[in-house]
């Protein structure tokens, strides 16, 4: 009785809402999308940097999931599955914004148009470009994991950011456990240093 | 535990996954060793630097903008996804009893002379290889054979019926051609001129009965109190039309009649110079969409007919007065 009560308290189970939504009942998926906006967003953000492409590709995210969720067969988690989806749009926007970046020797967050003003880059004194961080931490976070290569960006972002569990990370990236907790190892290490570079030793927002 | 192997172990200390001895030879290391120290609280900072200050909320307004691009969506998965949800909620005996009987209903209509469109709208390759398109009609009526009894493609071919052996001056069908019910049609035109037998009706063995069905229902009476018909006049520039006519009548669930009732079977009309009248006899409910695809033939109002045409009980009939268009 207890545990039926806490279930309704919490809510519909993502099981149960992707249930609701293969037969028919939209507003599931729109529950669905606020559960897991701030995720999906925070993932995009932390791993892009940019906060109007991140909305893209988390809104990317969230119609892919829309289109190919009648065809979720449950083999895992929604939740890692959600994360998969999202992972690999990332992958691939963060990908082709580098790219872009390296052929038109463009900075990352510059503007599209060519005539349009250069863009503010975020810096640690005045004029800091708040729409791309809002705070000189948030700066700092971009900054080492976009210095990161992917696989170790990803781990970061996954566990120390979503706070995801060594098991679930797994699952996310189709890797052993033992691997994710040796790449997660090293890429704190990594991580470490570059912030310790960044901001100096000890120094804490 | 030495430094090396605690400070692989850093990382995993901190999420607190260590066995419980384990982590207390890596906390000893620590303790002892000053550079380790210095690491494992630049990776603690760092990981409190993330979980305090990375966790970010979508954008004002992220999950309306969201369901608007949804809305512009499809349904997901599309009809295969819904043909699939619905079947699978279907004993697997009720999904082999229906397939059975579209088998036997594909049977039925598919015997000769019951099939109206499927051999103008997609005719079989052997029709295809053997039967000149019915879209490509004689330039001018001239070139129309004087026989009033003449398949499209044999007009096509221009090979007057006049050079025709005696024998063959038969009526030949695009689709499995019923040669011996040909025969009969010729014959009775033969046999008696002031009787009126229908152009391009094949189907004179009339399988299934039906005009005898609806020249009964005139003898009786049974077809009192039907709507009155609706007038129409379309004019014929191909024999198309009449496919067309047919095609409006069989997607009502109706049938398309000549003037004592018989059905006329639309892949055995050809070009005349003068149509009397087809009918269409349709379920009366349906008068309004029949009115609309006549509409879009080209088909206009005409006053009603005089006479009362041939239809079945709880029909509605359409008399269409059709007239050859050189």
């Amino acid at each position: 009785m207890l545990f039926a009560l806490l279930g309704m308290a919490r809510g519909p189970t993502d099981d149960e809402l992707v249930r609701r939504f293969k037969a028919g009942d939209r507003s599931a998926y729109a529950l669905l999308v606020s559960r897991y906006q701030n995720r999906v967003f925070t993932l995009c953000l932390r791993w892009i940097g940019h906060r109007q492409v991140a909305e893209e590709t988390a809104q990317d995210v969230f119609l892919a999931l829309y289109r190919s969720l009648a065809n979720f067969r449950g083999e895992s988690k929604v939740s890692t599955w959600i994360y998969r989806v999202a992972v690999n749009h990332c992958k691939n926007r963060r990908l082709y914004r580098k790219r872009r970046a390296h052929d038109r020797h463009d900075p990352l967050e510059g503007p599209d148009r060519d005539d349009a003003p250069p863009r503010q880059i975020a810096g640690k004194g005045p004029g800091t470009d708040v729409s791309i961080h809002r705070s000189e931490a948030e700066r700092v976070i971009h900054e080492a994991l976009d210095k990161m290569e992917d696989s170790f960006s990803t781990i970061i972002v996954l566990r120390d950011i979503e706070n995801l569990s060594y098991d679930e990370i797994a699952s996310i990236l189709d890797l052993p456990k033992g691997t994710v907790k040796s790449r997660l190892h090293r890429a704190r290490a990594e991580l470490a240093k570059i912030v310790s570079r960044t901001i100096g030793p000890g120094d804490v927002f | 535990m030495d430094a090396f192997f605690a400070r692989n172990r850093l990382s995993a200390y901190l999420d607190g996954v260590l066995e419980d001895s384990e982590a207390a030879e890596v906390a000893a290391a620590i303790e002892a060793d000053p550079a380790l120290r210095g690491e494992y609280e630049a990776m603690r900072q760092v990981i409190d630097l993330l979980r305090t200050h990375g966790p970010a909320e979508a954008p004002e307004g992220f999950h309306a903008r969201l369901m608007a691009r949804v809305d512009q969506e499809p349904v997901p998965g599309g009809a295969v996804v819904w043909l699939r949800q619905r079947f699978a909620q279907v004993p697997v005996e009720a999904l082999a009893l229906a397939a059975a009987a579209l088998v036997v209903v594909i049977v039925i209509q598919g015997r000769p002379g019951e099939d109206p469109l499927a051999s103008s709208e997609a005719p079989s390759e052997e029709t295809a290889a053997s039967a000149p398109e019915l879209s490509e009609p004689p330039s001018s009526k001239e070139a129309l054979p004087s026989a009033k009894v003449e398949e499209p493609e044999v007009l096509a071919k221009a090979d007057p019926v006049e050079e025709m052996p005696a024998g063959s001056k038969k009526l030949q069908q695009p689709v499995k051609p019923d040669k011996a019910a040909a025969q009969k049609v010729v014959s009775k035109k033969v046999a008696s001129k002031e009787a009126f037998v229908p152009e391009w009706d094949v189907d004179a063995e009339d399988p299934e009965g039906t005009a005898e069905t609806i020249v009964q229902a005139e003898t009786d009476g049974s077809n009192a109190g039907l709507s009155r018909p609706q007038g129409y006049r379309i004019s014929l520039s191909h024999p198309r039309v009449l496919y067309d006519l047919s095609s409006v009548a069989e997607q009502a669930g109706g049938r398309m009649i000549d003037a004592s009732g018989r059905q006329l079977n639309p892949r055995a009309l050809t070009y005349e110079d003068n149509y009397a009248q087809v009918h269409l006899a349709v379920p009366a409910d349906q008068l309004s969409v029949v009115q609309k695809s006549l509409r879009k033939l080209g088909a206009v109002e005409s006053p009603p007919p005089g006479t009362t045409p041939l239809y079945g009980p709880s029909q509605v009939g359409f008399v269409i007065d059709v007239h050859y268009m050189p």
